[in-house]
Formats: C-alpha cells, sequence, structure tokens
C-alpha cells in the first residue's frame, strides 16, 4: 500500500519535471494525467489504508538541530490524502481541458503545471507530516505555491492585491502555529507529534496552546474573523486551483487543529467548546449572508466556503464539549460529523468551483448579471452546478444532507448535558444553522437561477459553448461523490472508524439518531421515494405541452433585461439585514429635458464588508500612521541627530551598566 | 611632582576640550585641539620618564607631530583653501554648552565612582577624565553643523581615547599604536577628501543641508 | 601558514588592481582565496584551532565561519562586477580605483576574522570603513556623497567608542596579567577572564563601549543610521559585500567581547543587552521597512532586522548561538542575492524608485524570479534557509523564556513582511512600466542563481562541515555569551 502511494507521488513528481521538456499543450496533458494518474494512486492506497487500519511512519534525520523529516500515517492522515487526492484526481483531469485558455493568453504554462503538481503534493506532505519544524517546512511551502498561483495573472491588479493579501494573513497565522508548537516543544522537548501526543498539560497552558492554534490555523481555514482573504484569493485563482484551494486547502488547518484538539490536547474544557462553536456559527451565518449577496459566482462559493468551515467548526466545537463531559459516544459521532462534513465539502465545492470555471471559461465572466439562459447552451455543466448547489444546500439524497444532519443531532443532543450553558445556548445554536440552511438554499436559488435559467443577459452568455470531455469528467467524478457518499454514508462511518473510534450498528444505507435511538435517516429511501414520486407524477401527468410567449407587460419587445436580477433576488435579505451588512446603493439616472421621463437608470447595491472596513483597514491604517511618523522623526537625514541618538545610547547603557 | 605634574597635563587636556567647544571661530577651536594634543603629548612624555617605557616616547613623539601639528595644519589648510566662513555654527549656544560640559565631567565620576580603579602611576582621576573628553568630543560632533567642526568634534574623541590609554595602561601594544596613528591619519584625509568634495558638489559644508535621505 | 597566505592574496590583488585585466586577475585571486579558505576549515576542523604570526593571527570555527562568508562571496561578487561594471560603463581609471579598494576592503575583513589579538581586530574594523568610504561614494554624485560622509562619520565614532571599550578591557586585565601585547589575545583574554583574573567592573564598562561601538558597525538600532544610506548608494557588488559580509565581521566582535565578558559571570549583563537592542532593531526595522521608496534602501533596512535577530539571538544564549551563526550564514548569502538582483535592475532602468517599476515579470522575468523568491527567502519563508534559522532562533528565545523579546520581534518580522512584501510585489506585478525585454547579460544573473540554489538547499540540508562548526561555535568557541 505505501508502495502504491510512494509511486504515485512519484508519478506526480515525473510528470512535473519530463512536462517541461515538451513542447506547451503536450506538456500540459502530461503534467495533468500525471497528476490525476499518480492522485489515483494515492487514492487508492489512501482508501487500502485506512480499511486496513494502516499505520506507520518514516524517519529522515536532516543536520539542522530539531528538524527531522518523518512522514507519518495514520487514520486521520490517510483520511485526509484520500480526500485531497480525491479533488485533485477529478480537478487534474480538468485541467486538460481547462489550462488550455493559458496556453491562448500566452502564459508561462510549463511553470503554472509545475506549480499545481507541487501545490498537490505538497498538502500530501502536509497531512502526512510528523513534526512540528518539518510540518511548518511544507506548511508554508503549500501556502507559497497556491501563493503563486493565485497571483499567477501577475498584470492584474486584483490578483496582486490577493495574492498579497493572502500572503500577509497566512505569513500572520504561520507566526501563531509556531508559537503553539514552541509552547509544546518547551514541555516536550523535541518537535515529534508523537512526543506532543503524550504530553499532559495544565488547562490554563492547554488553553494557550488551543488559542495560538486557532488563530493560526484559523487563519488559513477562513474562519470569522480571519477570513478576509478568502473571498479575494479563491475567487482570482485559475478554477482548477480554486477547487484545490477552497475544496482541501483549507481543509488542512481543519486536520491540524483536530490533531490538536484531540490529539495533542485532549482535555480542553467545556468553555473552549462553547468557543469554537460560537466562532463556527458566527462564520457559518456571517459567511452564508455575504454569500447571498455576491454578485462574483466564484467569490459567493468563497465566501460560502467560510459558511462551510462554520459548520465544520460548530462540529469541531460539540466535539470538544463532548468530550469535555466525557459523552464518549456522541464525541465518536459528532466527530464523524466533522469528518464527514470536510470530505463533502471537498467534494461538493470542488464541484461548484469547477463547474463555474468552466462557466467562466466559456462565458469569460463571473458576474452572475451577465449570465443567464447557461442551460440551454451548457446542458452538462448546468446539472453538475445543480447537483453541487443541491448537495451545498443539503438537499437529500445528496452528502451534504448527510453530514448536516449529524451535526444537527449532535446539536440536539446538548440537552443531555449537565451545563446549563450549552443547554441555554444549543437552541440557539440550531436555530442559527437552520437560518444558515435557509440562506444557503436562497444563495444556491439564487446562483443556479440566474446564471442558468432564464435568457441570456449579455453577449458573453448567448456565445457560451459547452466544455470539453475532460473537464466534464473531472466534474463528475465530484458529482458522483456526492451521491455516493450520501447514498452510502455508512462508507465514511467506516473510514473514519480509526480515528473517531465510533463503530456504527447500523449498515451502510441509514445512519440512526442518537437521540432516542430509533428514528434514522437514509438517503436511499429518500431517493427511491423521489424516484417512484417522479415516475409515477411524470405518467400520470402527461399533459399536452403548448407553448407561450413570455408574457411582456404589453409592452411588445421582450428584453432580458426585464429578468429577476441577482442584486434584486437578495435585496430582502440585505434590507433586514442592513444592520450589519451595511448596503451602498448607487443610483446613476440618466434623464432626457423632460424630468419625468427617465431615460436610463442604473442600480448598483453593495454590501460592506464590515470587519475589512471597521477592523483590518483602521488597523493598518494606525499601524502604517505609527510607522510614518517614527520614521520621520528617527529618520531625520540630519548626521547631529544620528550622532545624538548614539550618545544618548551609550549614556543609557552606561547607567544601565553602573546600576546593575 | 612628576606625576602631578602628569596629572596637570590631562586635565589641562580636558580644559581644552571645553575651550574647543566654547570657541565661536572655527581658528580658535582648532588651536585649542593643537594645544590639547600638545599636553597629552606632554603628559606621555612625563609618564615615559618616570615610569622608564620607552615606547611611550615614540606616542608622545608621535602625538607630538601628528595630531599637533600635521593635522591642525591640514585643518587650517582646508580650511583656507575652501575658503569656510571662520565662524562656528551651532545647534546649542555656546553657553549652554558648557555647562553641559560641566554635567558630563560630573557624569563621568559618576560612572565610574563605584569602580574602584587603579592606574600604575596616575590616580583614580584618570578615567573619568578621558571618559568626559570622549564624551564632549560627541557633544561637539552633535551640536556643530559644519562638517569641519564634525571631524574637530571626532578628533578631541579620538584625543580622549588616547588619554584613557596612556594613562592607565601606558599606552597600548606598540603595533596596535602605530596602526592606530595610522588610522587616524588615514581617516582625517578621508574625511578632508570628503569635505573639498562636498564643498565642490553642495558649495556648501554646513551638515544641516545633507539630509536628502529621509525615509 | 594558510592564514598568511590568505591575507596576503587580497594585498596582491590590490597591486593587480593596477594592471589591465585586472577584474580576471581579482577573479582568479579571489578563487585561489575561497580555496584556502576551504584548506583553513578543513584543516580547523581537523586540528582545532591553528596559529600564526606567533599567536597573533587564528583560526578557530568562528572565524572559519567568517572566512567562509567572505572568501565566497567576495568570489562571487568577482564574477558579478565584471559585467556589473561593464554595463555601467565605469571608466579605466575608476575600475582600478573599484579594485583596489575592494581589495583593500576584503583584505581588512579578512584581517578581522582571523585577528587573534583584539588590537588588529580593531585596527581591521577601522580599516573596512575607511576603505568602503570611498566604495560608498563611488558614483561621486550629491546622495553618494552624502551617503559616504554620514558613513565615514558615524561608524568612525562608533570604531573609537570600540576603540576605548578595547582600552577599557585591556586596562582591567593588565593589572593581573602585564602590559605586554599578548594580553589582548582573545586566548589570554579568556583564560584571564575564566581564572577571575580581571576587574569585572571595567569590562563590564569596556562591554558597554564595544557594544555601542560595534554595534553601530553593525547597524544595531539607534546607531544605525548610516546603514541604509550607505548601503544603497554602494555599487551593487559592494552592497552585496557590505550588507552580507561586513556586518557579520562587527557581530562575532561583539560576540567575542561580550565573551569575555560572560567568562567572567556576568553573563546576563551580556545577554540582556544584545536582546534589548536585537529587538529593538528587528522592530524598528519592520516599521520602517513599511514604507519606502528606494529598494536598495529597503534591503538595506532589512539586514538591520536580521543583524538584529541575531543580536537578539545571541542574547539568548545556547542553541541561540547556534541559530544566530546560522542565520548569519543564511543571511549573508540570501542578502547578497537580494543585492545582486536589485542591482540588475538598476542596471538595466537606472531608477531607484519603487513607484517607477511595474512589471518586471515582464520586463526582465529571470531577475523578477531571483527578487521574488529572494524576498520569500529573506522574509523567513520555507523552504527556504532563513526560515530554519529564524525558527531556532524564536525557540531558543521561548527556551529561554524571552517572551517579550520573541513576541516584539515576531511582530517586527511580521512587519518585515507586509513591508518587503508590499513593496516587492509592486515591483513585479502589473503592467509593465518599461517597454520590451529588459533583461541583464547571461553572467549577470549567473551569480544570483547560485546563490538561489545555496539558500534553497540549504533550506532543508546542511553539510556535515558546517554543522561542526556552528556546533563548535555554540559549544566552545561563544560558550559564555
Amino acid at each position: 500500500m505505501i508502495n502504491l502511494f510512494v509511486v504515485g507521488i512519484s508519478a506526480v513528481l515525473l510528470g512535473a519535471a519530463l512536462q517541461l521538456t515538451l513542447p506547451k499543450k503536450a506538456s500540459l496533458k502530461l503534467n495533468y494525467l500525471s497528476t490525476a494518474f499518480g492522485s489515483l494512486l494515492v487514492l487508492t492506497s489512501s482508501f487500502l489504508m485506512l480499511l486496513k487500519g494502516y499505520s506507520n511512519t518514516f524517519s529522515f534525520f536532516s543536520p539542522i538541530p530539531l528538524l527531522k523529516v518523518s512522514f507519518h500515517f495514520d487514520s486521520l492522515s490517510e483520511f485526509f490524502t484520500f480526500v485531497i487526492s480525491l479533488v485533485a484526481l477529478s480537478s487534474a483531469i480538468y485541467s486538460v481541458g481547462y489550462v488550455e485558455e493559458l496556453v491562448e493568453e500566452k502564459k508561462n504554462v510549463k511553470l503554472f503545471n509545475l506549480l499545481y503538481s507541487f501545490f498537490f503534493v505538497s498538502m500530501i506532505l502536509v497531512v502526512t507530516a510528523w513534526n512540528g519544524f518539518y510540518f511548518l517546512i511544507v506548511w508554508e511551502l503549500m501556502s507559497v505555491l497556491s501563493y503563486m498561483m493565485v497571483s499567477f495573472d501577475y498584470k492584474n491588479r486584483e490578483n496582486e492585491f490577493a495574492g498579497y493579501l493572502y500572503i500577509l494573513m497566512t505569513h500572520l497565522g504561520t507566526a501563531f502555529i509556531v508559537i503553539s508548537f514552541v509552547l509544546l516543544f518547551l514541555k516536550a522537548g523535541t518537535f515529534d507529534f508523537n512526543s506532543f501526543e503524550k504530553l499532559s498539560l495544565s488547562p490554563q497552558y492547554a488553553l494557550i496552546v488551543a488559542l495560538c492554534a486557532l488563530i493560526g490555523f484559523g487563519m488559513k481555514a477562513g474562519i470569522v474573523p480571519f477570513h478576509i482573504w478568502l473571498p479575494y484569493a479563491h475567487p482570482v485563482a485559475p478554477s482548477n486551483v480554486s477547487a484545490l484551494m477552497s475544496g482541501v486547502m483549507i481543509k488542512t488547518a481543519i486536520y491540524m487543529l483536530l490533531r490538536f484538539y484531540f490529539s495533542f490536547l485532549p482535555n480542553l474544557g467545556i468553555n473552549f467548546g462553547i468557543f469554537i462553536l460560537t466562532l463556527g456559527t458566527l462564520s457559518a451565518l456571517i459567511g452564508i449572508t455575504y454569500s447571498f449577496m455576491q454578485k462574483d459566482l466564484k467569490r459567493l462559493l468563497a465566501y460560502s466556503s467560510i459558511e462551510n468551515i462554520g459548520i465544520i467548526f460548530m462540529g469541531l466545537g460539540l466535539t470538544i464539549i463532548f468530550n469535555a463531559t466525557g459523552h464518549q459516544t456522541l464525541r465518536d459521532f459528532t466527530l464523524v460529523g466533522v469528518l464527514f462534513h470536510t470530505v463533502n465539502h471537498a467534494s461538493f465545492k470542488g464541484l461548484l468551483f469547477l463547474a463555474s470555471g468552466a462557466v467562466l471559461k466559456s462565458c469569460h465572466t463571473k458576474n452572475i448579471e451577465k449570465l443567464g439562459g447557461l442551460i440551454k447552451k451548457m446542458p452538462t455543466t448546468a446539472l453538475l452546478f445543480l447537483i453541487g448547489s443541491m448537495a451545498i444546500c443539503a438537499l437529500p439524497p445528496f452528502n451534504g444532507f448527510m453530514s448536516e444532519w449529524i451535526v444537527y443531532q449532535s446539536l440536539l443532543s446538548t440537552f443531555k448535558l449537565n451545563n446549563e450553558t450549552v443547554r441555554l445556548l444549543s437552541p440557539l445554536f440550531a436555530a442559527a444553522l437552520a437560518v444558515t440552511g435557509g440562506l444557503a438554499l436562497a444563495t444556491f436559488v439564487k446562483a443556479f437561477g440566474i446564471s442558468f435559467l432564464g435568457n441570456p443577459r449579455s453577449k458573453h452568455s448567448e456565445n457560451a459553448e459547452e466544455v470539453d470531455t475532460f473537464m466534464k469528467t473531472g466534474m463528475w467524478i465530484l458529482a458522483l461523490t456526492c451521491i455516493i457518499f450520501g447514498i452510502f454514508p455508512g462508507l465514511i462511518f467506516k473510514l473514519t472508524e480509526g480515528f473517531t473510534g465510533y463503530v456504527p450498528t447500523d449498515n451502510l444505507f441509514h445512519l440512526t439518531s442518537l437521540i432516542d435511538g430509533k428514528s434514522s435517516v437514509s438517503n436511499a429511501a429518500v431517493l427511491t421515494a423521489l424516484l417512484t414520486v417522479f415516475t409515477i407524477s411524470y405518467l400520470l401527468i402527461k399533459a399536452d405541452r403548448t407553448v407561450y410567449e413570455t408574457w411582456d407587460c404589453g409592452l411588445n419587445e421582450y428584453n432580458p433585461k426585464a429578468q429577476y436580477t441577482a442584486t434584486g433576488f437578495s435585496q430582502p435579505i440585505r434590507r433586514i439585514f442592513s444592520l450589519i451588512l451595511k448596503p451602498v446603493r448607487r443610483v446613476d439616472v440618466r434623464r432626457k429635458a423632460f424630468k419625468y421621463y427617465t431615460q436610463q437608470m442604473k442600480v448598483e447595491e453593495e454590501v460592506t464588508p464590515i470587519f475589512e472596513k471597521y477592523l483590518y483597514l483602521p488597523t493598518a491604517l494606525s499601524i502604517t500612521k505609527t510607522a510614518d511618523f517614527v520614521r520621520s522623526k528617527i529618520h531625520c537625514g540630519n548626521i547631529n541627530a544620528y550622532l545624538f541618538y548614539i550618545a544618548l545610547t551609550l549614556i543609557a547603557t552606561l547607567i544601565y551598566i553602573n546600576v546593575r | 611632582m612628576e606625576v602631578k605634574l602628569a596629572e596637570f597635563f590631562i586635565a589641562l587636556a580636558v580644559f581644552f576640550s571645553i575651550t574647543i567647544v566654547a570657541s565661536n571661530r572655527l581658528f580658535l577651536g582648532i588651536k585649542s585641539y593643537a594645544l590639547q594634543s600638545l599636553s597629552i603629548a606632554a603628559a606621555t612624555t612625563l609618564i615615559a620618564s618616570i615610569e622608564n617605557i620607552s615606547h611611550l616616547f615614540v606616542s608622545a613623539l608621535l602625538m607630538l607631530i601628528v595630531k599637533a601639528c600635521i593635522i591642525p595644519l591640514l585643518l587650517f589648510y582646508v580650511t583656507k583653501k575652501l575658503n569656510i566662513q571662520r565662524k562656528i555654527e551651532t545647534n546649542v549656544t555656546i553657553f549652554d554648552s558648557v555647562i553641559f560640559c560641566a554635567l558630563i565631567v560630573v557624569f563621568s565620576y559618576f560612572l565610574v565612582a563605584k569602580f574602584n580603579l587603579s592606574s600604575r602611576v596616575l590616580g583614580f582621576n584618570v578615567i573619568p577624565l578621558s571618559i568626559s573628553v570622549i564624551i564632549i568630543g560627541l557633544f561637539i560632533m552633535v551640536t556643530r553643523r559644519k562638517a569641519i567642526t564634525q571631524i574637530l568634534g571626532f578628533l578631541t574623541l579620538e584625543n580622549g581615547i588616547f588619554m584613557a590609554e596612556i594613562a592607565s595602561t601606558h599606552g597600548m601594544p606598540v603595533f596596535v599604536e602605530l596602526g592606530i596613528f595610522m588610522d587616524v591619519l588615514i581617516g582625517v584625509i578621508i574625511a578632508g577628501i570628503f569635505v573639498y568634495r562636498m564643498s565642490e558638489t553642495f558649495n556648501d559644508i554646513d551638515t544641516e543641508k545633507l539630509t536628502s535621505f529621509k525615509e | 601558514m594558510e592564514l598568511i597566505v590568505l591575507l596576503f592574496i587580497p594585498l596582491l590583488g590590490m597591486v593587480a588592481s593596477f594592471l589591465p585585466k585586472r577584474e580576471y586577475a581579482f577573479l582568479v585571486l579571489s578563487g585561489i582565496d575561497l580555496g584556502i579558505g576551504v584548506e583553513i576549515c578543513r584543516k580547523v576542523l581537523e586540528e582545532g584551532r591553528i596559529f600564526a604570526l606567533s599567536n597573533y593571527l587564528f583560526a578557530d570555527s568562528l572565524s572559519v565561519l567568517l572566512i567562509l562568508i567572505i572568501t565566497v562571496l567576495s568570489f562571487l561578487a568577482g564574477i558579478y562586477s565584471i559585467p556589473y561594471l561593464s554595463a555601467e560603463n565605469v571608466n579605466e581609471k575608476a575600475k582600478s580605483k573599484f579594485y583596489f579598494l575592494i581589495n583593500a576592503f576584503i583584505f581588512s575583513m579578512l584581517l578581522t576574522a582571523v585577528s587573534n589579538n583584539l588590537g588588529i581586530l580593531w585596527v581591521g574594523i577601522e580599516a573596512t570603513t575607511l576603505s568602503t568610504a570611498f566604495l560608498v561614494s563611488f558614483y561621486k554624485n550629491p546622495p553618494s556623497l552624502e551617503a559616504g560622509w554620514k558613513y565615514l562619520i558615524i561608524c568612525s565614532v562608533g570604531i573609537a567608542f570600540a576603540l576605548f571599550g578595547i582600552v577599557i578591557l585591556f586596562f582591567s586585565v593588565a593589572p593581573y596579567l602585564g602590559y605586554e601585547a599578548d594580553v589582548l589575545n582573545w586566548t589570554n583574554l579568556m583564560s584571564a577572564a575564566t581564572s577571575n583574573k580581571i576587574n569585572i567592573n571595567l569590562a563590564k564598562l569596556a562591554f558597554a563601549f564595544a557594544l555601542i561601538g560595534f554595534g553601530t558597525k553593525m547597524g544595531l538600532a539607534p546607531m544605525h543610521t548610516w546603514l541604509p544610506d550607505a548601503h544603497s548608494q554602494a555599487p551593487s557588488p559592494v552592497s552585496a559585500l557590505l550588507s552580507g559580509v561586513l556586518l557579520n565581521c562587527a557581530a562575532a566582535s561583539i560576540l567575542r567581547i561580550g565573551n569575555v565578558l560572560g567568562a567572567t559571570g556576568e553573563k546576563e549583563i551580556v545577554s540582556n543587552l544584545l536582546i534589548f537592542f536585537g529587538t529593538l532593531s528587528v522592530f524598528l526595522a519592520g516599521l520602517f521597512l513599511l514604507k519606502q521608496k528606494d529598494y536598495k534602501r529597503m534591503f538595506a533596512f532589512s539586514s538591520m532586522e536580521h543583524m538584529g535577530l541575531i543580536a537578539m539571538s545571541s542574547g539568548f544564549g545556547g542553541m541561540g548561538i547556534f541559530a544566530a551563526m546560522f542565520h548569519m550564514l543564511n543571511h549573508a548569502f540570501t542578502k547578497s542575492l537580494l543585492f545582486m538582483s536589485a542591482g540588475n535592475v538598476l542596471c538595466s532602468l537606472h531608477t531607484r524608485e519603487i513607484e517607477k517599476i511595474r512589471g518586471l515579470f515582464k520586463t526582465m522575468p529571470i531577475t523578477a524570479f531571483l527578487l521574488g523568491l529572494g524576498t520569500l527567502a529573506i522574509t523567513g519563508t520555507p523552504p527556504f534557509n532563513i526560515f530554519s534559522s529564524e525558527f531556532l532562533i524564536i525557540t531558543s528565545g521561548f527556551v529561554t523564556h524571552h517572551l517579550w523579546a520573541v513576541g516584539i520581534a515576531l511582530a517586527g518580522l511580521t512587519m518585515v513582511f507586509a513591508g518587503l512584501g508590499f513593496h516587492v510585489t509592486k515591483m513585479l506585478f502589473g503592467e509593465p512600466s518599461f517597454e520590451g525585454n529588459r533583461e541583464v547579460s547571461f553572467i549577470q544573473l549567473l551569480t544570483p542563481v547560485i546563490l538561489l540554489i545555496i539558500v534553497l538547499v540549504g533550506g532543508i540540508y546542511m553539510c556535515q562541515p558546517v554543522e561542526e562548526l556552528l556546533n563548535d561555535i555554540q559549544n566552545n568557541v561563544l560558550r559564555f555569551v
């Protein structure tokens, strides 16, 4: 199995190296097909490892002190390897068709290919790293590689800014990760993860470590309020990269948090759990609210990633709570939910990003307001996007439903706990999750409805064409996983058994609620029921079809502009949440001579990103202002002043020496 | 008696450093510097003869030649050649400067008060006095605006160090001493060339104008 | 013997600078010097310390580290200078001056590295200032003159303080050991310090003066003010040597004197002062870097930051020393890489202003990559070597419970990243502000590429001699800091 894994990784690297020697078009095929092949091997090997419960560590010493290059395979890292290679497989196949665009734009395709393959490998290295120092190296390598791809289109100002913000936030996060590792090192004496696992820390110390890890990895995961880079970086990256970034890269942060909170620091208190739960709920709510407001298809998806990370964090918080109160079964069950939602989000968010990439490739715009009617031009993409949307909205029979159901179950199970706070808050959280679900539904009705239904709103969507087979195949793989994981949730339970310790009593098809132990849910049943209902109704209601023209208010000139707009669609919610969204409306009216006759009117409404405007921007501004002040005072250019500093320093030092 | 005399010359050197501070004309400053070097050379000779250390005589001679003659003449030459305005421009008034110098001397004594020093020949005073000359030199560099007065300040500082050397340890090892003299001489020559080039380029040697780097 | 040859070769180079083929002569001589440096390294690793010239010259592992940095970088600077000077249209007379001074510069740095005697060390350091003053103002334009003047004056003052420190140090041991020149040998000073034959109060005073003095030369805040001016105005190969090599020589001198004081049991003063000035430098450099106009100046500020890190890390002691020395090595190579790439930009586009340069990826693709990767490297991004040393520095800070210092330094590092990243991004990205492909010649790219490879490999691999050297420095040479 491990050999299969090594062969897979080497295939990716070899392909990436060999493609450098080929002409552009061929290099592309070689690179992505070898990446696909390699990730398939890695996928298979991690799947087998998970089934067999394989666990092993490989260490290579380095002369640099404290650094040990060591790889570790256990159920958690294998599970994440599985998730990463799954998305990478489909994204690589998709890329064969997608990256051709770069060839046409005369970009340095080979470099891009290289970065892409290395990025995949670096993610695998991150989840198999077993030494803190080495982990940081591959962790930052992963960030840098993704940064390079985010800002690959270097002439574009948007990419420049997004890349800068991303790498800066990541760097800031890394500082906190370093602190958390070093704090563990102080007690353990080495950076090896297995020595971290053996630690028993005092609660306060553990809490500090946990907070540092939360900030550090939270930056990467995109949890509110550290999320600001995400809505910039994910949309501007090429879509195959956004799929990897949004689908799996941010999950590597979840991976490390799971390690921290359940392996290194297993004794975190209930209050920390509540904190994480609250943070998750906030992320989910804020993420989806902003997502609903977006006009840019990919930015909408990026905000929705924040929401889903929020849901994962809710599960994480609940797990910590159950862990602290000693409810072993509930803890294990919720942990499965966390991992389940992780893999689910990877598959449907990957799918959605790939589908939006397909739209972008054939329409050359991400702006929903300019799309429309794509279902006729790109039927397969539309179907795939629909599957992804339904999955992300947690509609049965898709996978999103299953994982969110588990989170709901866990939330509602908190009434069993003895803690008043949790019992008091959990209905609130459940309600918030419900609101999130509702908004998610609205968001994707908007995303799908406005872009794919109706009539084309611009030339962009009028000239759209269906994408090629490679891209379709890539997307189908993820769409199928959405369905498979939905219908066979037991599969995920089986795969996560090693880490969570939860042994399901159910079979592959249905899950039983832990609240009463009786009621259960089965997507297969839902699917059967739905299919039956549809078939019957199709057979019964075979009414004649009559085609009418759309009613155009009697104006006799049908105009696609009369359709519902994305901005209009989200307007009610913008009103309701105007307190936090702070919408800004710009109205531009052009009138003819006669005052009451408007010739043209343009209304734009945007929401204010409050965290940027009221938290990050003022902080950054005050820092730069202080810096300006200090610099202009100190570096005044006058040599007398410079000598004066030396004199002062000398005297101060002499006094210090004398006083000591 | 000779020890007392040597101490007197050291004290005189401190006095001359204050005259440099107090002088409002460039020539006066350079002359004070020459006199300071002379008194240090005298002290060196005295110590050399008391202790009968031959290499200290060499140091005294070098001091006399390099610091009391060559360098002052060089400075005179540059001043005349470049038509430098003779008035010394200061950031702090001369009266305040002298007060500061007094404070510096007090501070130097405070600094070494608990150090329990003893040198071979001279009494307790030498280290604090040389520290005060050094800091006074720095003070000149901080408060005087012309490039040439800054060189003067630096030279005063250097003299302070030399004072400490001869008084505390009877000079540094010979080759080090030679190296130091070489370095000082070359340094002054290079600084002179700089002053020359600057006056060509900027038409002035006021350091206030050299403030183009502000970031 | 090797040591004498090592010092003799740059002197030969000074003479050779009057020959017509001076650039190749320099290349050959610095290549030979590099070979001798490697030989010394081998010998020191095998036999321990080696001495020459009746013990006035010696080489221990710290000197070997410096020798390696000096010789490797001067050789690379030699390669880089050939196309650089011809691209800058420097005339023969100026070229001759350039090579004369650069040889003098290398000689004086080597002298500081191998001198066993504090007096010689001082002469060497002062000689570096004098030899580079004209290199800084090589172009003779007003800004370079101004920078040169400030460099000369501020550093001379600093070095004078260092001399005073040395005098006092001499005074502190002379009553016990006598007034011979040998007393100022490191070896004797160390044995005096460990056997308590030293006036501790005076030694403290000496350390204070030496710290301020050599600290000025090293670029510790707030004595750093000359550094950005001088490093940005000098020709790029010289900037590379100034930033990459010279600062380290000053740092090593401080650490050696600190080691003497530390050996008397006054470790705490040494480490407190080093940590204070180090942290201050890192933080201030971070603040300054947030807004810069001149890219060479920006990299000079980054040198100040790294010197701060070295001082801070040395103050932590123990593993901190290892980390500091490792960082010294890493910084030397990375900063030279950056100055050479910046030199390529300056050479080809003739502007120092960040504002005026956009879209370097288009205008000078390879240089842009070097600049971008170099910036990632210098800001401590893995897998480049500076990350490893910075990580070790942070770890050793935590181990010795200097949480505040590490916290402030981390804040500084983040600001450095923000500032450098922002400005370099501006230069590399966007619509190109210069037309056409303005890439420089192959040799001008070769040197930074070699450096980049070293920097990259150094991130995860450390060859054994280096490891032995660094361990020896930590456990023997500077064990009292």
